[in-house]
């Protein structure tokens, strides 16, 4: 094996263990070397994919199409990035040139699962998780991420049996303890759900899944963080446009409050919106930081295994 | 023997001589919130070449046109409240349209600014803390405005 394919090899994976940011430095060391090997584009593009660093990654993968227009990889990337990004009819027809040339590959058919996921088409996105699990039966990856498409229908008999499935293939597999994780936070079960993101935490203390469940826990353990966790996961959900969008909605919302009221002479209410407005300002602001108190406190307690 | 230029990917800050003066993007934000616009804007410019954003061109751009444009906003929406279009009830309300359009652009400033300014950070880039800046914005920056053209007020408060 030459240097060059090491590099590529211990890129992917760095990226598998869920370290994109070990797999970047790689890759920008073999690029270095050959600025045209457009396959180490591609996967550079999913590692800033990874990291949300979208317009990067949308560069890399247009740059790896560029050297090579046919690599089937670079499409499955386009497809992936196209989907966060929201451009959905892009995403599908780079996701259909991929699949085209490897009609067999499970995870052509999780980035489709993916996409019609973010277009609420919760029924194809199923059929797309079966159709990942047919071609790659015992893979823990697919096997989670078929239980988590279950976990989002509520089928959580099903769910559990993924998620049981993945661990027997893989005991340690990171995201099939985070899914049990949250069927336990789904059953009530907070100290277990806790357990099994600390249990993941130890041997990967960045894993963002398992961050998102101890988060999830947290969350759960009082009601104004709970809210605030609730508010932030929405803002997150729509997108950084759509999120600012609602933000100036709701700053306008006030501000023609301010001026109504002040029009009709009701200082005393218009006194009230501002102190209220003040308040929500403040919990916005002051609640991130409680959060992220609350949850170094709990991985302060995490013990890193020997080998991590 | 030549050196070798690293690969470098697109949105990563570049080297700047000025990165003592860097700071949160927050700062700049809370700028334009108790100084006035005028601040946020300015800090924003300056903070974007401090730190060696990617997208600083851009940034700068939009910070130096933004003003101009709210501006135009400003002299639009009088314009229609004098031909009579807008009722003396209603021109407040338009107003507000100058108000988050100048929100918009902090906004958007702040959220690029903070994507390039967390890669800054992670390449061990170090941040200053300029709260007196702050102090000073909020204690004599609407002074400042006072002095200047309606127009001016509006555009850069």
């Amino acid at each position: 094996m030459d240097d060059e394919s090491r590099l590529l090899d211990h890129a992917g994976r760095a990226l598998r263990a869920g370290q994109p940011q070990r797999a970047v430095q790689l890759l920008r060391e073999l690029l270095t070397r050959d600025p045209h090997h457009a396959f180490a584009h591609a996967l550079l593009a999913i590692c800033l994919h990874d990291e949300r660093r979208l317009e990067a990654a949308l560069h890399e993968a247009q740059l790896a199409l560029t050297i090579d227009p046919e690599l089937p990889f670079a499409h499955y990337a386009l497809g992936h990035i196209h989907t966060s990004r929201r451009a959905f009819k892009k995403a599908k027809e780079h996701l259909d040139i991929a699949r085209a040339s490897e009609p067999d590959d499970p995870h052509i058919a999780l980035a489709f699962a993916r996409l019609y996921d973010h277009q609420g088409k919760h029924d194809d996105e199923l059929v797309e998780l079966e159709r990942a699990r047919a071609h790659a039966p015992s893979d823990p990856d697919v096997l989670s991420a078929l239980g988590e498409g279950y976990m989002e229908r509520r089928r959580y008999a099903e769910a559990e049996e993924m998620a049981v499935a993945a661990l027997r293939e893989e005991p340690e597999h990171a995201h099939a303890l985070v899914l049990r994780g949250h069927l336990h936070l789904l059953r009530g079960s907070s100290g277990t759900a806790r357990d099994h993101a600390l249990w993941v935490l130890s041997s990967d203390a960045t894993h963002r899944g398992a961050l998102l469940l101890l988060t999830a826990v947290k969350a759960r353990s009082s009601i104004w963080l709970g809210a605030w966790w609730r508010y932030h996961s929405f803002m997150t959900s729509i997108g950084e446009a759509r999120s600012t969008l609602v933000l100036l909605g709701a700053f306008a919302l006030y501000r023609v409050g301010l001026v109504a009221l002040a029009q009709q002479g009701k200082s005393e209410a218009q006194g009230t919106l501002m102190l209220f407005w003040l308040a929500v300002c403040v919990y916005t602001w002051v609640g991130p930081g409680l959060f992220k108190r609350a949850l170094d406190k709990e991985l302060a307690t995490v013990r890193l295994k020997d080998d991590f | 023997m030549p050196k070798v230029e690293r690969y470098a990917v697109i949105d990563e800050p570049v080297a700047s001589p000025w990165t003592h003066i860097a700071v949160s993007p927050t700062l700049p934000l809370f700028g334009f919130m108790l100084g006035g616009a005028w601040l946020g804007w300015t800090w924003f410019i300056v903070n974007s070449h401090a730190f060696g954003s990617a997208t600083r061109k851009l940034e700068t751009a939009v910070a130096l046109l933004a003003p101009l444009c709210a501006a135009g906003l400003f002299v639009g929406v009088e314009a229609l409240g004098d031909r009579g279009v807008l009722s003396p009830q209603a021109l407040p309300y338009a107003l507000l349209v100058v108000v988050l359009f100048k929100l918009a652009t902090v906004y958007w400033l702040y959220n690029t600014q903070a994507r390039s300014f967390a890669l800054y950070e992670y390449f061990g880039g170090r941040r200053r803390n300029a709260g007196f800046v702050l102090v000073l914005g909020l204690l004599f920056g609407r002074d400042l405005l006072e002095s200047l053209p309606v127009i001016l007020q509006v555009v850069f408060q």
